[in-house]
């Protein structure tokens, strides 16, 4: 039994040296930062890994360099998505050790963590007028707009709806944008927001957990990195614990209250 | 209903194994983050042997983290109960607190996420660009409106709550 993982395993063993070498060179880049006019632009070794993975990546590849597909084919592409998944899990006890550690502070701040939940559902009242009014969206508008769509927002939307509906075809939208430009988006944001000085970085940090592990990591991280060291630790903390809470939550808000917000919404603002 | 959710199917020895490779990955990343001669580092070290303690009380923890998973479950993903120990572990008011975070401050966060941003540049499959490119700029503008309508929202209350209670 033992034997047969590994063998799995070292099977994979092209994709596994691929993702070291590209993550050395990230690393090896390091952090960069630029000042574009009022704003710092931060630029994280992750962001590197991202884009030059997916520049390598197969389908991509099969487009202006087809030999590299037998590096990295089908095969390792497939073999990536568990990786993702899991290698985050790591990276998740990493962050609930800083969680743990400052518990004390995250509770006194409790009230503002479990109020800015609602904030999720504040992003509806912006995107779904903008859908329908500007863009003159149908049905896809509601679910493209009920949330930032991560695994379990589609799950719920391909439940309620069907994928094939046009609710469903606009979760998948958003599900898809997130996935291929999610962590991009998020850190070009958060270190535009940081370094403008609008919210303190605290209440930053706490609105980094948007549900998704590499976006509030994208976005938090930019943050972290432009403040003190003292309060770098729990601008972390607070993401980490806002996204525990919308990991947790997240679903039933938008069962309870972030599906019929947009549902109504879309009744008084939509064509009849 | 959405919310009856399916018995976790994942195998741990297969998860434990992945991590042990996952592991070797980051602590070289984070080693190469020390150097780093071009950029800013954030590693605060980048000493084997402390790493490697700190990797590993991660890791027992982390699959602890997925026995209670299985086992227990109560629905909830692995991400969850792995959390869920970790941050009793490393409570205050903790015995085991002292321990963890004197071990686990040689290992560095960002680090961590490099690998995982690289397989997932890897993963994203064929008819995942094909929906991206066929998806359609409305979709692209709507996604995005979302993403910075929720960070906006939800730090605006964040701000307004931690002013009125004194915090910031």
């Amino acid at each position: 039994m033992k034997e047969s993982v590994w063998v799995a395993k070292a099977r994979e063993y092209k994709l596994h040296l691929a993702v070291l070498v590209i993550s050395v060179i990230a690393e090896l880049l390091g952090l960069q930062k630029f000042k574009v006019g009022p704003a710092v632009l931060l630029l994280i070794p992750f962001v590197y890994a991202f884009l030059i993975a997916l520049f390598l990546n197969p389908s991509m590849t099969e487009n202006y360099f087809k030999g590299f597909g037998k590096i990295i084919g089908t095969f390792e592409q497939k073999a990536a998505t568990p990786c993702i998944t899991i290698g985050i899990i790591l990276f998740i006890a990493k962050l609930a050790v800083l969680v743990g550690a400052n518990m004390d502070k995250i509770i006194k701040g409790g009230l503002a963590m479990v109020l800015q939940e609602f904030g999720n559902l504040g992003s509806i009242l912006i995107t779904l007028p903008i859908a329908v009014l500007v863009l003159r969206m149908g049905r896809e508008s509601i679910g493209a707009s009920f949330s930032v769509c991560r695994e379990p927002s589609l799950a719920l939307a391909s439940e309620k709806w069907g994928l094939q509906s046009p609710e469903g075809i606009g979760a998948m939208g958003t599900y898809i944008v997130g996935t291929v430009i999610g962590a991009l988006f998020f850190s070009f944001m958060g270190s535009i927001f940081a370094s403008l000085n609008i919210f303190h970085p605290y209440a930053l940090g706490m609105a980094s957990g948007v549900g998704s592990a590499s976006m509030m990591t994208a976005a938090a991280a930019t943050v972290k990195e432009l403040v003190s060291p003292e309060q770098a630790d729990l601008v972390m903390a607070y993401a980490a614990a806002s996204n525990l809470i919308t990991t947790a939550t997240g679903m039933y808000m938008s069962i309870y209250l972030g599906i019929p917000l947009t549902e109504w919404m879309y009744a008084k603002f939509g064509r009849k | 209903m959405a919310t009856q959710t399916n018995k976790p199917s994942f195998s741990i020895i297969e998860w434990s194994a992945f991590l042990i490779i996952f592991a070797v990955i980051s602590m070289v990343a984070q080693a190469a983050n020390f150097y780093a001669p071009m950029g800013i580092s954030t590693a605060k070290t980048a000493h084997l042997g402390d790493m490697l303690i700190g990797y590993a009380i991660l890791y027992v923890f982390t699959v602890l983290g997925l026995v209670l998973t299985k086992k227990v479950g109560l629905g909830w993903p692995a991400v969850l109960w792995v959390s869920v120990v970790l941050i009793v572990v490393s409570l205050p008011w903790m015995p085991t607190h002292d321990f963890v975070i004197k071990y686990t401050t040689a290992v560095a966060l960002l680090p961590m996420a490099t690998p995982v941003l690289a397989y997932a540049g890897f993963a994203i499959a064929r008819n995942e660009l094909k929906l991206f490119k066929s998806a359609g700029w409305k979709i692209v503008i709507v996604a995005c409106l979302s993403f910075v309508g929720s960070y906006v929202m939800s730090a605006a209350i964040a701000q307004a709550v931690l002013k009125l209670t004194g915090q910031i």
